[in-house]
């Protein structure tokens, strides 16, 4: 079930939605929450080494090595180049219901610019809403931190899940946090696979 | 110089042991040679402290810096500086012994009293987690040239915490930074539950002590027994969730009262 406005407002009222900061009420629209631009930054850089391998468990140079960490204050602008990867992350905390998903995309204002996103958020999850923005314009284009730059849509389910019932990788994460696939239990069981057929 | 017009910076040190107070840029000195030499004016006043990188994110480690803050207040209000003139050199301020100080011990007895100070000044605003640090990182440490035993700190803040002010360095401290600043030493924080984070959300912090006690909330949680967050998601896990909700609830706190000023 879609909820809208007057019904996220009630899951936020009955503490069962919770969303951190909201600094205005006017955030929940009529079918959507906007959501703004957070403080930390990891942006993508190029380096010596030729690809970021997430393929070689035991070799590879760790995924934070490609990525600079920087952060910016509430105000300040923030410069998303041309085709850089930029992870960053809602400046609102969230926690949902174990029954409700929130599907986030870019407010059309900023789509407009070059900027895209499409991210689905589990029921019970607890954390910034992680964002990978890549700019696809070919000029830069700056963006204030805090600007309300996505919206996210709520979806209730017929039942809840549990969102613990595997082990998480990301649990309350407050600013971006490079890719952890490296960290994912089928690389053991691909790993052993390709060794077999190596021999 | 107005008080709001200091500006704490931290430095990130490759070392892992590298909490420290840098004072070379907090006297007044350095700033009215450059205003003689070259005419610049400066309107704030550095504070600089320097923290391991390991531990940026690690905020129950990082309580330490309330401690290094406390230097700086001693240093500015000169403190110790008083305390040395006119107690230990004439041999009048009683310590830890009631045998008379001997020369040599002068100068170490001055570097102790500095850390009495900076840790009761941290203890105002976060109660004993600078005990817990301490406790982890120099557990039964022995008193050395320029810092005192591990217990005896521990005790001297649980003395205060606990208001006892029996010791003799606690009283002299109380009465020389009353002199000095013209502010009691006094508990700073309130407490709070530990529920936000049992339920993974940040804290709606309404002000400045609530603001300061996030730490030792932060600590109680991560120090409770049966803490039900360690025993389902792990130790490593659990630290990290904590870490995160206290950068959380003091990034919010920040970003709610600049929004609605």
């Amino acid at each position: 079930m879609y909820l809208v406005g007057t019904q996220i407002n009630e899951l936020i009222k009955s503490g069962e939605l919770i969303i951190r900061p909201l600094l205005q009420p006017e955030q929940v629209g009529e079918l959507a929450v906007d959501l703004r631009l957070g403080t930390d930054f990891l942006l993508s850089l190029q380096g010596r080494h030729s690809a970021i391998d997430v393929s070689n468990y035991y070799n590879a140079n760790p995924s934070s090595s490609f990525f600079q960490e920087t952060r910016r204050l509430v105000g300040e602008g923030f410069l998303f180049h041309p085709l850089q990867t930029v992870l960053c992350s809602t400046l609102e905390y969230i926690k949902l219901p174990n029954d409700v998903f929130l599907s986030l995309t870019m407010r059309s204002s900023y789509s407009r610019l070059g900027l895209s996103i499409s991210s689905i958020v589990q029921p019970g999850y607890c954390g910034c809403v992680s964002m990978e923005l890549t700019n696809v314009n070919n000029t830069p284009v700056k963006i204030t931190v805090g600007s309300r730059i996505a919206q996210a849509r709520f979806f209730q389910l017929e039942k809840a899940t549990d969102y613990f019932h595997t082990e998480r990788k990301y649990i309350c994460q407050v600013r971006p946090e490079v890719s952890l696939a490296i960290n994912d239990t089928e690389r053991e069981i691909l790993e052993k696979i390709k060794n077999k057929f190596l021999k | 110089m107005p008080k709001n017009n200091f500006i704490v910076v931290t430095s990130l040190s490759a070392s892992l042991e590298s909490y420290s107070f840098n004072p070379s840029l907090s006297d007044d000195l350095i700033y009215k040679l450059i205003e003689n030499d070259y005419a610049i004016k400066f309107n704030y006043r550095l504070i600089q402290i320097t923290l391991p990188r390991y531990f940026v994110h690690d905020y129950l480690s990082n309580v330490v810096l309330y401690h290094e803050l406390g230097h700086f207040i001693d240093l500015k209000f000169k403190i110790f500086e008083t305390i040395i003139v006119n107690k230990i050199i004439d041999k009048t301020l009683p310590y830890y012994t009631k045998e008379p100080l001997k020369e040599g011990h002068i100068i170490q007895r001055y570097y102790h009293c500095m850390e009495h100070f900076a840790d009761l000044f941290a203890a105002q605003y976060i109660g004993d987690c600078t005990n817990h640090v301490l406790n982890y990182i120099a557990f039964n440490a022995r008193e050395s040239q320029t810092h005192p035993a591990t217990s005896t700190r521990i005790k001297i803040v649980n003395d205060f915490l606990n208001k006892k002010y029996s010791d003799a360095i606690i009283s002299e401290i109380f009465k020389e930074t009353k002199s000095r600043t013209s502010q009691q030493l006094e508990i700073r924080f309130v407490d709070l539950p530990t529920d936000d984070f049992k339920n993974f959300v940040p804290y709606e912090l309404r002000n400045i002590s609530e603001l300061h006690s996030i730490f030792i909330t932060g600590w109680k949680f991560w120090k409770e027994e049966k803490n039900e967050v360690i025993q389902k998601h792990g130790r490593d896990n659990a630290y990290k969730v904590v870490n995160n909700l206290i950068e959380k609830s003091i990034s919010n706190y920040i970003v709610t009262n600049s929004w609605n000023k």
